[in-house]
């Protein structure tokens, strides 16, 4: 007996895996390898080429929330206020106005004064997708820095010039360069404004066109001419921007969108029709000797009176 | 030759079967995901700037405040390139302003507090002016292939509002 048990010990009844049964193993084992590494791989191809489109696709959305941020802020006095009427002045108020006004006939970035003889910028469009303005969005990085919030902005398309390096699925694609330049200081120069000399932020590459148009709210229409527009250079209404641009694998894309200065809108009074109307009122009643009732309480007189039907 | 090894039982070749689906699913769900996800950022960005563009051509419009009801919709497809498919509604209606009792959150009792009756006058009067001065604008931007919707309220002043300042009793 005891030999018969250490027979079965070392006597190995098992037969191995035939040469036959392991290759054919290892070949399914290799073509589920495969199958499984090719799916990986999709996966992440698919991931990454996502991630670049999406990337692609929010350039456009950073570079119009740049421009929102630019022309929501848009300044100009005469949202408030309107520009000083020297016909309209007496005569040592034409004597100051003359003075002022002075330095600003050889001023080619303020043409003019408001009511409240603050400076109203004159903005430019030269072609429809140049725009230079005025607006109060700069921010200023350190605390003792010459600059305000006030700064001149330009917007333009460049050629591209630069070697290409977003290739994406062998397609190459050129176009133009939107641009952003930014002058934030000595902005009360006299001067013509050197943008040669202004350094500028790429804001957008592969673009194809960009126009900009202004709102006339005369016709209620847009127009890309700024000379059909009453006051045009000096106050904007809003700003639609039409951009036609490549995605990365050379597809036109076309976005539009509206901007609108963040200033309320309203017409400001005419200060000086105001002030004209009040110095008469003022003599009328002198000579007429009535003093007890002024207008403002005759008014709410009869609104009360209205209010009780 | 004679074979003594017993083929798989079924219930294991279910189980064989499961997880290698379970594993499959998993990949392609991953995979899906990714551009399901990016295509509805996409979708859902374009819905917002239509909804902003078209507020604010409404809101450059100036429309005279008439007696619109909420039944009137100004509705059309927009004829922006690559935009076709979406289409959007604008309802302009007067603010509707609550009672006074539902923002106190108490039903009008008689004289639990002395202020109430002038606190209630006041009121009446906010509200009469507000109704008056201020008017609702909700645009509403669908996307004819999807059904997403995107809404946006805005509120317009009214420029030839009269306000009652008339506060004697």
């Amino acid at each position: 007996m005891k030999k018969k048990i250490n027979k079965n010990i070392f006597q190995y009844t098992q037969k191995g895996f035939s040469l036959f049964e392991v290759i054919v193993a290892i070949s399914i084992l290799s073509i589920i390898m495969i199958l499984v590494i090719e799916f990986s791989d999709n996966l992440i191809n698919s991931s990454l080429s996502v991630t670049k489109e999406d990337n692609d696709k929010l350039q456009i959305e950073t570079a119009m929330a740049r421009i929102e941020w630019d022309f929501s802020q848009i300044y100009s006095p005469l949202y408030f206020s309107h520009p000083m009427q020297p016909e309209q002045m007496s005569e040592d108020e034409g004597a100051a106005y003359n003075q002022m006004i002075a330095s600003f006939s050889s001023n080619n970035r303020f043409g003019s004064l408001s009511y409240d003889s603050l400076p109203i910028p004159v903005n430019q469009s030269p072609n429809k997708n140049e725009l230079i303005f005025y607006t109060s969005s700069n921010r200023r990085r350190f605390q003792n820095d010459k600059q305000s919030n006030y700064a001149w902005v330009r917007y333009n398309l460049i050629n591209d010039d630069s070697p290409q390096e977003d290739t994406f699925n062998e397609v190459t694609v050129k176009g133009m360069i939107l641009t952003r330049a930014v002058l934030t200081k000595n902005i009360y120069a006299a001067d013509t404004i050197d943008w040669e000399d202004v350094r500028y932020q790429v804001l957008l590459r592969r673009v194809k066109e960009l126009v900009f148009e202004f709102w006339n709210p005369q016709t209620e229409k847009w127009t890309d001419n700024l000379d059909t527009i009453k006051n045009g250079y000096q106050i904007f209404y809003a700003i639609k921007v039409k951009i036609k641009y490549y995605d990365l694998e050379g597809n036109e894309s076309y976005s539009e969108r509206i901007f609108r200065p963040l200033y309320p809108e309203f017409t400001p009074e005419n200060m000086y029709s105001y002030l004209n109307a009040k110095q008469e009122t003022s003599t009328q009643k002198t000579t007429d000797g009535s003093s007890t009732s002024t207008d403002g309480s005759s008014e709410n007189d009869q609104s009360s009176g209205s209010d009780n039907e | 030759m004679i074979y003594k090894d017993k083929g798989f039982s079924l219930l294991e070749v279910m189980i064989a079967l499961g997880i290698f689906f379970a594993m499959a699913v998993a990949f392609i769900d991953v995979q899906t995901a990714n551009i399901s996800s990016s295509i509805r950022m996409d979708s859902e960005v374009s819905l917002h700037n239509l909804a902003e563009l078209k507020m604010n051509e409404v809101l450059l419009q100036k429309k005279e405040f008439t007696n619109a009801t909420k039944n009137d919709v100004d509705a059309g497809a927009f004829e922006i390139e690559g935009f076709e498919n979406f289409k959007y509604e604008v309802r302009i209606t007067p603010i509707e302003f609550p009672d006074f009792s539902q923002i106190m959150g108490q039903k009008d009792e008689d004289g639990t507090r002395s202020s109430n009756s002038m606190q209630k006058l006041i009121f009446n009067k906010l509200k009469k002016n507000m109704e008056e001065l201020l008017w609702q604008v909700n645009v509403k931007v669908i996307n004819t292939v999807s059904t997403d919707e995107y809404e946006l309220n805005s509120w317009v002043t009214k420029s030839n509002a009269k306000i009652d300042t008339n506060f004697n009793y």
